[in-house]
């Protein structure tokens, strides 16, 4: 195993990159997790310390160990239905309620944080078994900062361990064929997505407005400035009345613009406007997004 | 708190399953092959069976067919956990009435989330 000394100095540097890059802070209390996920990156660069890794990028700022680096530091756990109970206040809840305020049979999905796409499909499931939401048009766009996520997502194939973490046996009947030792998601649940590498501090390409949106585990990564500036992002993005899904543990403010949900946990609802929403006003005018502040 | 029936003949794997369910908080029991859990279900049916596929005396699909023959008014939820780990084998589980279906090898967080999605935890 590479022998990794602990280097304070260098995780220091490396948890900047991560904040520069993407927003997201580790704190002192969380830097061990550097080192447990740098350590694939070290071995497969023939590396043997994070400083060794600090000089190698220094050395070239602009190559692609830095981006892979980044990467690595990210955190890409995920399941399908992760937390149980959300997706199923979403089927028998959320979905029919949206169904029952959509005039035109539309409904669109994002997924801000979507890691390996697991979420992403777990909903697709769900939309497929919904029969509010039969002959409606359904889109989901799936975003991440993650490159390597989104690739994985968009491939659609998972290890059979991931498949037995949460994946109901009759779902996997339904909508997977085993590819070798894995499994592949059938095309029909991959073309109601659309995944794209996006950070939800510069969503510039998610356009919205959306009906529902699922932000789970993501705000917390963020300090109070990126995160307020998050919730920004979601509310431009969320029409009236959309619904907004967060991790176990997340809260927001009145002030951003959502109210919780008495009835349902982790769940808000976007503040009914006078008018449209803000990006329903923009794209209305033709105005463009304002441009996004540099992150560092 | 809700009992499991571990119907395994491997020991080993009674051993480990045992751990990670009691960590879960779950009471329970074992058998190593499917005439002696067969017992044990007339004596008390369990919330939940996780069951082998390969056995000696009888396979894990004819315990649950013999099983079903029971007629118990609270039948118990069927977890198999089997290396059978082909879409036919799924299948033919699921049509002959397992609840969910766990594919060797396993570990704590599948077990959880199959007990979540048959509802015992």
């Amino acid at each position: 195993m590479t022998k990794l000394p602990a280097s304070g100095a260098a995780a220091g540097r490396l948890a900047d990159l991560l904040s520069r890059e993407t927003g997201q802070t580790l704190s002192e209390a969380r830097r061990w997790r550097i080192e447990t996920s740098l350590r694939p990156l070290l071995r497969a660069h023939g590396l043997h310390t994070l400083d060794d890794l600090v000089r190698a990028i220094d050395r070239d700022p602009a190559g692609p160990l830095k981006a892979e680096a980044v990467d690595a530091m990210l955190n890409h756990e995920s399941s399908f239905f992760r937390d149980l109970a959300v997706f199923q206040a979403i089927e028998t809840v959320v979905l029919p309620r949206l169904a029952s305020t959509i005039a035109d049979r539309r409904l669109r999905i994002w997924c801000a944080g979507c890691s390996t796409g697991q979420e992403a499909y777990s909903l697709a499931m769900v939309v497929k078994r919904t029969p509010a939401l039969e002959g409606w048009t359904v889109s989901i766009e799936a975003s991440d900062v993650s490159a390597l996520a989104i690739a994985k997502a968009k491939q659609g194939r998972y290890s059979q361990m991931d498949m037995q973490r949460g994946l109901p046996i009759s779902e996997l009947l339904r909508w997977f064929q085993p590819v070798g030792k894995e499994w592949q998601v059938a095309d029909e649940l991959r073309q109601m997505v659309t995944f794209r590498q996006d950070n939800i501090l510069q969503a510039r390409r998610a356009c919205g407005p959306f009906d529902l949106i699922l932000c789970r585990n993501v705000l917390f990564y963020f300090p109070e400035a990126q995160r307020q500036q998050a919730c920004s992002e979601l509310a431009l993005r969320a029409r009236p009345g959309a619904h907004l899904v967060l991790g176990a543990g997340e809260m927001l403010g009145a002030e951003t613009g959502f109210t919780a949900c008495r009835d349902l946990s982790c769940i808000y609802v976007a503040q009914a406007a006078s008018g449209p929403s803000t990006l329903v006003r923009r794209a209305q005018t033709q105005a463009p997004l304002p441009p996004h502040p540099p992150l560092s | 708190m809700p009992n499991c029936l571990i119907v395994d003949d491997s020991k080993v794997i009674r051993k480990v399953a045992r751990h990670i369910l009691e960590s879960l908080d779950l009471d329970v029991h074992e058998a190593q092959d499917g005439r002696e859990a067969l017992e044990m279900c007339e004596d008390q049916v369990p919330d939940v069976v996780l069951l082998d596929w390969n056995m000696p005396i009888m396979s894990g699909l004819e315990f649950l067919k013999e099983l079903s023959r029971r007629n118990f008014a609270h039948p118990p939820k069927v977890i198999f956990c089997t290396t059978e780990n082909g879409v036919d084998h799924i299948r033919a589980a699921v049509d002959a009435g397992a609840d969910e279906y766990v594919m060797k090898p396993f570990d704590r967080d599948t077990l959880e989330s199959k007990l979540q999605i048959v509802g015992v935890l």
